[in-house]
Parts: structure tokens; sequence; C-alpha cells
């Protein structure tokens, strides 16, 4: 290669990543200048890359139960909180994210599962192999948030992918 | 020939001017407040809306986790209790590692990351191993590195070693067992 077409190479990669840069930064301003999240109506749906994602319920309480009968206190001043999400796939996507953290007020965002959850009957995790086409398959996350937070939860956010659009908040029915 | 040099200079120009623009995209981005906080042990540094505070700090040559025998040196082993706490959103102190202005010890491996749910708080043993001829005016920096927005806020909070007392440190943890919790504790922020 020439001296010539090496510079406008070496010329090409730097504006190339100068680009790049520009692109996420601007991206990430872009997505700063109005709300993050969409809280979708009670019970609706949220749909994303040929999957739907219902919050069938969002419950709170200072015991759990896991799967063998054993009782575990929320740790002090902290409840659990347990989701029931049903999740269809129309057999699309190869990867099938059941890892939705939880937002409450002031966009405090809680990942499930990250202090420790006891075994429960319902899975909290899903993989494509467990799911059937087209059919509804239910799980549950679960995890523990402090009290005075409580009554401040908005739902489960569905998106978690990278994206400019704002992310979906399902909710359960009223 | 002459065409060579122009193309060159045109790659030039090009290069520079996109530095420039990268360069004023992050100063742009940059927020006019600190970009660290400094405390001393016992005290709550503010790091990312949230707090950091160093709760103790014990010396040894033997390391022990919860009284299994895990490591001897020459040196000395510093264990560095630290609690993070977040108020809002979720607060993660990764890269810690002892400073001062002439010499930095990385924390042993998997060993420098602690992280806080909103409203929890997590308390964590970072494990040390520092030269104690050069372990004065040490401090504790975590930071959360931010790729973006290209803004790096950072704890930094004193251990309380002085050039004064390191002599003595170094006599207290001679030969002598210094034990560190494997898990961290969690719980609700007061």
């Amino acid at each position: 290669m020439s001296t010539r077409n090496r510079s406008w190479l070496l010329t090409a990669m730097i504006f190339g990543l100068t680009l790049i840069y520009l692109t996420i930064w601007a991206t990430y301003a872009y997505i700063h200048q109005y709300d993050r999240y969409q809280q979708l109506a009670p019970g609706a749906k949220a749909s994303l890359q040929g999957r739907t994602y219902q919050l069938l319920s969002l419950t709170q309480s200072s015991e759990l139960k896991d799967k063998y009968g054993e009782i575990h206190p929320a740790m002090a001043g902290s409840v659990w909180v347990i989701a029931k999400i049903s999740v269809t796939s129309d057999g699309t996507e190869e990867f099938v994210d059941c890892d939705q953290p939880l937002i409450g007020e002031g966009d405090r965002v809680w990942e499930f599962d990250v202090l420790g959850t006891p075994e429960r009957e319902l899975p909290s995790s899903c993989s494509k192999d467990d799911m059937k086409i087209g059919q509804p398959f239910i799980y549950e996350s679960v995890t523990q948030i402090p009290q005075p937070y409580a009554n401040q939860l908005y739902g489960v956010v569905v998106n978690q992918y990278v994206t400019a659009d704002p992310l979906q908040v399902i909710r359960p029915s009223a | 020939m002459k065409t060579l040099r122009n193309s060159r200079l045109i790659a030039v120009l090009i290069t520079v001017a996109c530095i420039a623009v990268a360069t004023l995209g992050l100063r742009l981005s940059e927020p006019t407040e600190y970009e660290s906080s400094k405390a001393r042990l016992g005290e709550p540094a503010e790091f990312l809306g949230g707090s950091l505070t160093v709760e103790k700090v014990r010396v040894g040559t033997i390391l022990t986790r919860e009284g299994e025998l895990q490591l001897t040196t020459e040196g000395l082993f510093v264990v560095v209790t630290v609690t993070v706490a977040a108020r809002e959103a979720k607060v993660s102190a990764s890269d810690s590692v002892l400073v001062s202005d002439k010499y930095r010890y990385d924390a042993i491996d998997g060993f420098d990351l602690v992280d806080a749910e909103p409203g929890f708080q997590t308390t964590k043993d970072l494990v040390f191993e520092v030269d104690p001829h050069h372990m004065a005016d040490l401090a504790l920096e975590s930071r959360k590195t931010e790729l973006i927005v290209g803004y790096h806020e950072r704890a930094l909070v004193s251990l309380g070693i002085t050039k004064g007392n390191a002599e003595q440190w170094w006599q207290a943890g001679k030969g002598r067992e210094v034990d560190y919790a494997r898990f961290e504790t969690v719980r609700v922020v007061e």
C-alpha cells in the first residue's frame, strides 16, 4: 500500500472512530431530553422484538414461602416484592429476556434477585426451551426493597437493550 | 510529491478537527460541580448521589478469611471495611485502589467492587497488600468511570496512616493475623 493510501486509511479510521463516539454521545444526550420511561395502562401488554410481556400481579409481603414450604422473612426495614409476569414469544428471537427490573418513584430501579431469592414454585427465569411459540409462559421475579418505597412502585421495566426509545413500564390490572 | 504532501496535510487537518470536535463534546457534557469527594476515616464521602464510608482499617501479615488461612506476606495486608449507601440510584464503587502521592496498590483480585441498590447499604471488606515502608498518607480511591459523558466521579477517603504513625501501623500488623469477611452484608439505609 502506498504512503498516500496509508495516510487516507488512517484518516478514515480516525474519522470513523470520532463519528462513532459522536453518535453515542449525541444519542446519550438526546435520550436525556425526555422521560426515559413510558408507563403503560394497567394490565396493558408491552411488545418487544417478537415478544409480549404482561404483568399479572405485583404483590408485597413481609415473608416469602419457598417451594419447600420454608418461610423467609424480609430483612429488617424491607419487604419482598413479587412480580408475576407472562411472556409470549412468536419465535423470531433466539434469546428471551426475563430479567426486567422493578421501577419506582424517583426512577429508582431495583434489579431482581441481586439480594438472593429462595427457590419458588414458579420459575424465576426463562429460556426458549421452556417456552412454546405463541403460548404464554409465566414466571416470577422476586426482590426486596426498602419499606418506605413499597407504596411508590410504578411497575416492571420491559426494555433492557440499549435503545433511544422510551422504556416501557408495565403494571398489573387495576 | 506535491499531491502526497497535500493529502497528508488534509489528513492531519481532518484528524485535528475530529479531536477538536470530540474534545468539545466532552467539555460540553462535563458538570461544573466537583469531580472528587474527599473524606476521612469514619466520615461519609458523597458519591454518585449516595455515599461511601471507610468504617475501619485493620492490618496484619497473615491473611485469614473467617478464620481460615489464605495468604502470608513479607509486606502488610490492609483490610479496609467500606460501606456504600444508595439513596436514589444504584451506587457502584469500582476500581478501588489505595493511593498516595507516589504509590498505588490495587485490591487483591475480586475485592474491588462494592455496590448498593436504591435504599440499601452494602458493607464489604476490601483487601490490599502494601509495602509497609511506603504506606504513609494512603487513601482509598473508588470511582465510577464514564465512557460517554467523559466525567469520572471519584471518592477519596484518607485511612489515617500518616508519616508520623506509619511505623506504628507496621509494628501493629507485623506477625499478626488479619481476618476478612467472605461475603458482603446488606442493610436498609438508616
